[in-house]
């Protein structure tokens, strides 16, 4: 074969090689396809690449793909360990294993990488397959050193991202979506925040910036963080708009963006509020009614005239109140007006105006998704306010009382923002209060006595629940708390309540006893 | 979950009545051993002290044709102390096994306090 038929050849080799690694994507896939593609052009019986990571652990990828039982050869490791710290596009030719060869070459030189080829026993390795074999190695350095490049960055962009976005966790009684409309990024220029302030109130805010993709979400970050320091400061919402026009005003791109933000006080069970050119929230009732909040009304972030005054105005939140904040990407379609999306999410809000805030949210988004995806970015914030107490009472006596009993708390725990596991530990103590109950007002009991009633009560704030369980009888008295019954035995009611509750007292008197069991909840 | 009672004999029948808008009515079932389980007593509902009696009665059915049996209750929708208590007492006198499901469920939660899953099998099924 002539010198010009060989370098042709190994042309069109690396070519392929070239080909089929950029077809790769994350790095192991791009090292299992180099691997396999080496063996094959250089005829190895195996080609095993390594990569060590910063603290210096080393993966291996090898073709063919070792079985997990399969252990490294210790000449290949070796191989390995020992040209990773050579200089780049040197190939080394070692013993291997029982009469075979191997070729190892580092893949950077900066002591991170390498990789090996096996030969078969008896097998020459000639000068061709060695010059093959570093044409290969060298171009997969290059590409391996651009991938991890581009992985360290992802991983800088996703943390950044995730920095400038929002709270990870939401206080209780909250829930949000997010969708950002440029992939791959995961942020855009709509946000959302949640700021807990003193005196027992907490701040909400929804923007959204000019335009969107990487530049948006570079101001989005900048005014995020401006509205929690203003908001933490300001003595109302209208007074955090005005703080945040300064603010706005001296970032390029921040100007013309749309800001509503609102402080609730659920003591008082009110919300106050200022908005800056963005859609008003929607605040539905738990009775299926709503209303917008759109009485403070005003332009956007920087183009309010300096003689003008940002308006603010205040709402009451009836309990079990669903306040909904968006941004319009959530309401906004082509060949639609704006009134006609507010008014779907109204309907969408309202129809689950007695669930989870999480599963309102989802409700939401899956009913609002146009049906080839949003071509904005949206966020949603949800707020529950705390319901109106539950109070139910029912016949001690009535074997149907103790389910008529877990019905209503069923559905009144979701009004509350409590989660499925939560309302389940709740049903356990509540059951086991009202179940003492029932059983003594049907075991050993007189049949001329007074009928004994049960009543439940529940109250919810923002951070826990309170249940009392009343009857209007004497209670058998309870067991020693928490000491462990015997197995198969009485008393494990007792132990259920003080597990699965923060806390709980037992009050009995000659009228009744009074079971009070409480519950923090958690974000 | 499947409302089927053909391939189980359906021995136990809560009588009809009970809260309106309530879940279910608790069912228990029996299905004796076969080549692939053992014989089992499937758990529909809410088990409470209206009907906790009955859970008893199918797990000692249960109890009398097999030494090892399952308590399948992943169709459970909530339990208390008293059905705790019958399958405390199951343990006692079987090789007892309990199905519940993984998704937060109240069987689960009693299980753990309790220190049932100390003495019988539990099996998670999603």
């Amino acid at each position: 074969m002539t010198a010009e038929r060989l370098a042709g050849q190994r042309e069109a080799t690396l070519a392929g090689f070239a080909a089929a690694l950029a077809a790769t994507g994350e790095i192991s896939e791009m090292l299992t396809t180099a691997a396999r593609e080496i063996a094959a052009a250089v005829g190895a019986s195996q080609v095993t690449a390594a990569l060590w990571s910063s603290d210096d652990n080393m993966a291996m990828t090898a073709w063919p793909r070792r079985a997990p039982d399969q252990p490294v050869s210790a000449v290949v490791t070796g191989a390995l360990e020992d040209t990773r710290h050579q200089p780049a596009a040197s190939v080394a030719v070692l013993p291997g294993d029982e009469e075979t060869t191997l070729l190892a070459a580092p893949l950077d030189g900066t002591g991170s990488s390498a990789i090996t080829a096996e030969f078969p026993a008896g097998r020459p390795v000639g000068a061709e397959v060695r010059e093959l074999f570093s044409v290969l190695t060298s171009h997969l350095a290059q590409v391996l050193a651009k991938a991890r490049d581009y992985e360290q960055t992802r991983a800088v962009a996703l943390t950044l991202q995730h920095a400038i976005l929002a709270p990870t966790e939401l206080p209780h009684g909250f829930a949000a979506r997010y969708t950002p409309a440029v992939p791959p990024l995961e942020v855009g220029g709509d946000w959302y925040d949640v700021i807990p302030l003193p005196g027992h109130r907490t701040a909400v805010v929804v923007g959204d910036c000019v335009g969107r993709g990487l530049p948006a979400a570079a101001v989005m970050g900048q005014l995020r963080s401006a509205s929690q320091a203003v908001l933490l400061r300001a003595p109302g919402p209208a007074a955090a708009l005005t703080d945040l026009d300064t603010f706005a005003s001296r970032i390029p791109g921040a100007e013309c963006a749309t800001v509503f933000c609102a402080i609730i006080d659920p003591a008082a069970g009110t919300v106050s509020y200022s908005c800056a050119g963005h859609p008003p929230p929607i605040l539905a009732t738990a009775t299926g009614e709503h209303r917008l909040l759109d009485q403070a009304q005003s332009l956007p972030l920087g183009m309010l005239p300096a003689h003008l005054q940002r308006h603010q105005a205040i709402a009451t939140l009836p309990p079990g109140a669903t306040l909904m904040l968006y941004t319009d990407g959530l309401v906004e379609r082509r060949n639609q007006s704006l009134d006609k999306g507010m008014d779907a999410a109204a309907v969408a809000v309202t129809e689950r105006a007695q669930d989870h805030p999480d599963h309102v949210a989802d409700h939401v988004m899956s009913v609002m998704t146009p049906a080839a995806g949003y071509d904005d970015d949206v966020a949603v914030l949800i707020y529950r306010h705390p319901p109106a107490p539950l109070s139910v009472q029912v016949p001690a006596g009535d074997p149907s009382s103790l389910a008529l009993l877990r019905a209503k708390l069923r559905q009144w725990l979701p009004t509350a923002s409590v989660s499925p596991r939560e309302a389940g530990d709740i049903l356990i103590a509540v059951g086991e209060a009202a179940g003492n109950a029932y059983e003594h007002a049907t075991v050993g009991r007189p049949a001329d006595a007074a009928a004994v009633q049960i009543t439940l009560t529940a109250h919810a704030t923002d951070t826990m629940i309170q249940l009392t369980v009343t009857d209007t009888g004497n209670w058998r008295p309870p067991p020693a708390d928490r000491e462990q019954p015997a197995p198969g035995t009485r008393g494990h009611g007792i132990i259920f309540m003080h597990t699965l509750m923060d806390n709980v007292t037992i009050d009995p008197s000659a009228h009744g006893t009074t079971v009070t069991l409480t519950k923090d909840l958690k974000p | 979950m499947t409302d089927d009672a053909s391939s189980a004999g359906a021995v136990f029948q809560r009588p009809p009545g009970g809260a309106p808008g309530a879940v279910p009515q608790a069912r228990f079932e029996f299905v004796p051993a076969s080549e692939r389980e053992p014989a089992t007593v499937r758990a529909i509902g809410d088990i409470d002290l209206t009907n906790v009696e009955q859970f008893k009665a199918a797990l000692d059915q249960a109890a009398a044709e097999a030494k090892v049996i399952t308590a399948d209750m992943t169709a459970v929708t909530y339990c208390d102390s008293g059905a705790i208590r019958a399958l405390f007492g199951a343990a006692s006198r079987s090789v007892l096994t309990i199905k519940v499901s993984t998704e937060g469920s109240i069987t689960e939660t009693l299980l753990k306090v309790s220190g049932l899953d100390q003495i019988a099998a539990v099996v998670t099924v999603d």
